[in-house]
């Protein structure tokens, strides 16, 4: 489990990134915080001719605030800045919960949002969060820029539809609005381990958003799920899993014909909007005082 | 002459002396010794679970350099061969690289060296290794079928061995049953996983004419003696070193096919060759463990007094048997230890280890134990369950009473003391179960709907065979028997104590509780204490740190190899200062008499350098040697009690642990820090075996499980706070009273988790009865209401039990 003979780059500036990928789009692969990276090395999954480092650019890891009041985070921030709050936040205390749950400390301290949404597991947190927030990324090559949708960025199991010139930069997010609340759950076999299953609920008023991880190779909008819960329909568990079933269908999941896995992707949506609801109440409840 | 036991000495929660370098990073690991002109080496490993080698091309490789196939390595290593001594055990050959065939996948077949790690992986990607496959069995019961095909071709089936007996009068005592019930249980594969994976760095010395292999082991003599006769060279020309061994827990027991290669190989050329074993490599190549599969059936009375029990033990032991254990272990291990501490005296077992394309099966923390423990504990509770008993009534009713010791087992083993009944009295109270049964009949309305958390307590009592000696090995056919270890204590001339000890201590911090014993009969301060370990060139001659013995088995001959020496201090002392030797004691690094006192200096300086001074009769020199063992040789008997509180998440299938509590005996404490810690990292392993650690395979036998995305360890996040208490009661067979107790922590878990579980789903009708009890398993049982007497998905309906004759 040892890589075999790659030359290492370590870009200082972007600029300097963006020359290096175009040299050679292909044989290289882009290096963050490592902690998918190294191991498929290690393993010889990839073997690049170049490995790029990206970590150490200053533009990278800050964060600035938009215009529009949210939030644009260098690519190369790390889960432990967003879980210690060192990075503002504008989702009302979504993003540090997300990041508190990704993996061990160690790897929160290097790995990178950036780096997670570009690598694009289903299984990790970030790809559903972000789809669900409506966030999108920038990706720059050495001609040009665009803006993706995090819905649209993963194109299928750890694919996206960024080019081989392009590296992912930045991460804007919005300020959830004022009477927006949101839920989360992650259901894993221990702490720390990537999600059997993972889903974000936000309500606002009477519009709802529901997005579930782990269930396909991108992250799921569970439309079905999302328009009872609009109307405003009182939905128990075995609704929402009656629910979330017809969306695994839909969208061809393979858990769709697995009972258990079925039901457990049914059980986190209901809990992730069960988790919205309590601070929706709790929210009303500190306006009472 | 007498001695003061003082704050340092047995009992006394002395910090460990070897955790000064492991906490500043200054321990030295195998991957640590980098010699001169070291080459590092890389095997290629098998990427089919059964085939026939029909060539290995090496791609221009140079062979006897770059690489080395079974053909280079002809004439220079013999295959291990570890048959039981038994009649009906099958002869096998263990390749130390494939030879003819491939077994299991991570088998290895080639070696490729290099001047790193990397570039020899790179080497590995040019061998063209042509394997033509053949079909695979990974079913034990499957492999049992006439049609299966065979592992060893030249075998009448796929059995290792199969034993069986029937002790006392089963049938008879079944016809008084009030109730009578079968489960089937099933303890999955998994195995030891250390911190430090497995490794060794081989030179050959020419000024000594000697093979020293630097190895991470727990045996370092045994090595010495396995490889011996596999290079066809004599002992003296072998020296074996473990340096720091980062974990073992029974992994580093056996004589590794990859070391024999590495030694062989390192014989011939002139620079030393070093493997490091990766974790890929530790998942699909060490030896794994457990892999039980029981029937049980149990006649009970209609007050829970358990008449008879039957028990048919299926092992799947893998493709080879390990050297020294045999492939017979596990299942024989078990046979002995399925009537646990209880009171039974008719007892029928059939015993059958069968052969399957995976890795073979080796020792882990437990050993057979755990899967013994989980069916009579579990069958123990299903008994309560059928006759609306709380279970540990069940347990109290047929527990061995402390005026019954020493008790000789159904199964011959003599249990020496104890108060087994008390460790169940307390776990109850201190887990505050009539507390616990208040919460559920508060939390749980509807018991019998699914969904919801449920909370459960449960149990397990079990005693640990350890220190086993003579008898017991010997009556197990290994083919080597382990029946006693070595200490040389020694005093230099400046009066200072070094204990050279045969055992191997790798995390035990047997540095500091042997120092603790010579403490207490030299009366020097432990921390003054140099205890050697595990380097065959230096210690005399020991079996190892496994089956708890090396507190017992050392700690005996720490304790009497100090007495002859301190009978001789005092003799020289008290020539010294011209009183008896009856008047004098040792206590603090002097020699006290009547009327002043020497220091050992002193005493030491007239043994070696004035031997003028020394009394008539009194030869010079200040060191003696103590073989030890104990005076009954099937062991010495630790129990314990665990208690375990799980809510389990009906929605999910998760459980998640509330609260563990161990009462726990294990005679005489030498060091309670160590003791606890003990307890709490084998409690760890239990939890581990219990919910997540498990090697699945598919039908052509590829591995499922080959990194930690996949095989999942216990955690903090998994292991609650683990509560101790001791009990004390000595053993009347050991030095001290000490018994062993490394591996009982890891015992009981699944048993005690797979109760409480059971308990929480009581409404429900649903047992846990197949570890680890993951969440879909443990989902799908309550969601289709699996029947409790079900058979676990390892065993299938269609299959017939093996037939075994006695």
């Amino acid at each position: 489990m040892k890589p075999p003979e790659f030359r290492y780059r370590r870009a200082e500036s972007l600029p300097e990134a963006l020359e290096v990928l175009a040299a050679d789009p292909d044989g290289t692969k882009v290096l963050a915080g490592g902690q998918s990276l190294m191991p498929v090395l290690g393993m010889r999954l990839a073997e690049p001719e170049v490995v790029l480092d990206i970590s150490r650019i200053a533009d990278l890891t800050s964060a600035a605030a938009t215009v529009d009041g949210g939030m644009c985070y260098g690519a190369c921030t790390v889960h432990a800045d967003v879980e210690d709050g060192r990075v503002p936040d504008v989702t009302n205390g979504l993003l540090p919960t997300v990041a508190a749950g990704i993996g061990y400390r160690a790897i929160r301290n290097r790995g990178t949002i950036g780096g997670s949404l570009a690598h694009a597991d289903p299984s990790a947190e970030w790809p559903v969060v972000m789809a669900a927030l409506d966030a999108t990324v920038v990706a720059r090559s050495a001609t040009g820029s665009r803006e993706i949708t995090c819905a649209a960025l993963a194109d299928g199991y750890f694919t996206t539809v960024l080019e081989a010139t392009e590296i992912l930069t930045e991460i804007r997010v919005r300020p959830v609005p004022t009477g927006l609340t949101w839920g989360f759950c992650k259901i894993a076999r221990k702490v720390g381990e990537f999600a059997e299953s993972v889903a974000v609920t936000a309500i606002d008023g009477g519009t709802a958003r529901v997005w579930l991880g782990g269930a396909a190779g991108t992250p799921l909008h569970l439309a079905t799920v999302e328009s009872a819960l609009s109307e405003g329909a009182r939905l128990s568990q075995p609704d929402v899993v009656r629910l979330v079933a017809a969306d695994l269908v839909a969208a061809e999941s393979s858990d769709a014909d697995d009972e258990y896995r079925r039901h457990l992707h049914g059980v986190s949506c209901w809990r992730s909007m069960r988790d919205a609801m309590e601070r929706t109440a709790n929210g009303a409840a500190k306006e009472a005082l | 002459m007498e001695t003061i036991a003082t704050p340092r000495g047995v009992g006394a929660r002395v910090q460990r002396k070897e955790d000064r370098r492991h906490l500043h990073g200054r321990g030295q690991f195998v991957a640590d010794i980098a010699l001169p002109g070291m080459r590092d080496a890389a095997f290629l490993r098998s990427s089919l679970a059964h085939g026939r080698i029909s060539s290995v091309n090496g791609g221009g490789l140079v062979h006897g350099r770059d690489l080395w196939t079974a053909e280079d390595l002809e004439g220079l290593v013999r295959p291990i061969v570890c048959d039981a001594r038994h009649p009906a055990f099958q002869h096998s050959e263990y390749p130390v690289l494939a030879t003819g065939k491939v077994r299991f996948v991570g088998e290895p077949i080639s070696m490729a060296v290099a001047d790193s790690r990397a570039q020899a992986e790179d080497l590995l990607a040019r061998i063209d290794a042509r394997i033509e496959p053949l079909p695979v069995v990974t079913d034990p019961l499957a492999a049992l079928e006439p049609e299966s095909p065979k592992v060893h071709e030249d075998w009448p089936d796929n059995r290792f061995i199969a034993t069986g007996a029937d002790l006392g009068d089963v049938d008879g005592a079944a016809t008084e049953a009030a109730v009578s019930i079968t489960r089937y249980y099933q303890m999955s594969r998994h195995s030891g996983i250390p911190m430090e994976t497995r490794g060794c760095v081989a030179h050959y010395d020419q000024r000594l004419d000697e093979l020293v292999i630097y190895m991470s082991t727990q045996t370092p003599h045994l090595i010495r003696t396995a490889l011996a006769p596999l290079l066809n060279i004599a002992e003296n020309r072998i020296r074996v070193v473990a340096p720091d061994v980062g974990g073992g827990f029974g992994i580093k027991c056996n004589l590794d096919p990859e070391v024999a290669v590495v030694a062989a190989v390192a014989m011939r050329v002139g620079y030393p060759v070093r493997w490091i074993e990766d974790r890929y490599e530790h998942m699909v190549g060490a030896a794994h463990a457990r892999d039980h599969r029981y029937r049980v059936t149990a006649h009970a009375s209609a007050t829970g007094e358990l008449l008879a029990v039957e028990a048919d033990i299926l092992v799947d032991v893998g493709a080879y048997s390990v050297w020294p254990w045999t492939a017979a272990m596990e299942a024989g291990m078990s046979s002995g230890m399925i009537p646990g501490p209880y009171r039974l005296r008719n007892y029928r077992f059939t015993a059958t280890s069968v052969a399957t394309n995976k890795p073979p099966l080796g020792p882990y923390r437990g050993v057979a134990r755990p899967g013994a423990c989980f069916a009579i504990e579990r069958t123990i509770d299903e008994v309560a369950i059928a006759l609306g008993m709380e279970p540990y009534q069940v347990r109290l009713a047929n527990l061995i009473e402390p005026d019954q010791f020493p008790y000789t087992s159904v199964t011959g083993r003599i249990y020496d003391s104890g108060d087994y009944p008390e460790s169940v009295r307390r776990a109850v109270r201190l887990i505050d179960h009539d507390r616990i049964r208040a919460r559920q009949r508060a939390e749980h309305p509807d018991p019998d709907r699914p969904g919801g958390l449920r909370i459960g307590v449960g149990y397990a009592t079990f005693t640990e065979q350890t220190a086993h000696s003579t008898a017991e090995w010997a009556q197990r056919g290994l083919p080597v028997v382990f029946g006693f270890e070595q200490v040389r204590a020694s005093i230099d001339p400046s009066g200072a104590v070094t204990l050279f000890a045969g055992i191997q201590s790798h995390g035990q911090g047997l540095e500091t509780s042997l120092a603790q014993i010579a403490h207490d009969v030299l009366g020097v301060d432990p921390d003054s204490v140099s205890v050697r370990h595990g380097d065959t060139g230096t210690s005399p001659y020991g079996i190892g740190t496994f089956a708890s013995r090396s507190m017992v088995m050392a700690g005996g001959a720490t304790h009497g190899a100090c007495t002859e020496l301190a009978d001789k201090i005092a003799a020289i002392a008290a020539g010294l200062m011209g009183c008896r030797k009856d008047q004098v004691r040792l206590a603090g690094g002097k020699v006290e008499g009547p009327e002043g006192a020497v220091t050992l200096a002193q005493v030491a300086e007239a043994a070696y350098l004035r031997a003028d001074l020394l009394p008539q009769g009194v030869t010079p020199v200040l060191e003696s040697r103590c073989a030890y063992q104990p005076t009954v040789e099937t062991g010495t008997y630790s129990y314990a009690t665990h208690a375990a509180v799980v809510q389990v998440d009906t929605d999910t299938g998760q459980v998640a642990l509330l609260d563990y509590l161990v009462v726990e005996d294990c005679g005489r404490i030498v060091n309670p820090l160590i003791v606890d810690g003990q307890v709490h990292g084998g409690v760890a392993q239990g939890i581990g075996s219990a919910l997540l650690e498990e090697f699945t395979y598919d039908q052509d036998g590829q591995p499922k499980e080959t990194t930690f995305m996949d095989y999942l360890m216990p955690g903090s996040g998994e292991v609650p706070n683990i509560r101790v208490e001791h009990m004390e009661t000595l053993s009347p067979f050991t030095v001290l009273g000490i018994k062993g107790m490394g591996e009982g922590g890891a015992i009981a878990p699944p048993a005690a988790v797979a109760n409480a579980v059971t308990d929480a789903l009581r409404g429900l009708d649903v047992a846990a009865n197949q570890t680890p009890i993951t969440p879909a398993r443990l989902w799908r049982a309550v969601h289709s209401r699996t029947p409790r007497d079900s058979r676990t998905e390892g065993i299938r309906e269609s299959a017939g039990w093996p037939e075994v004759h006695r």
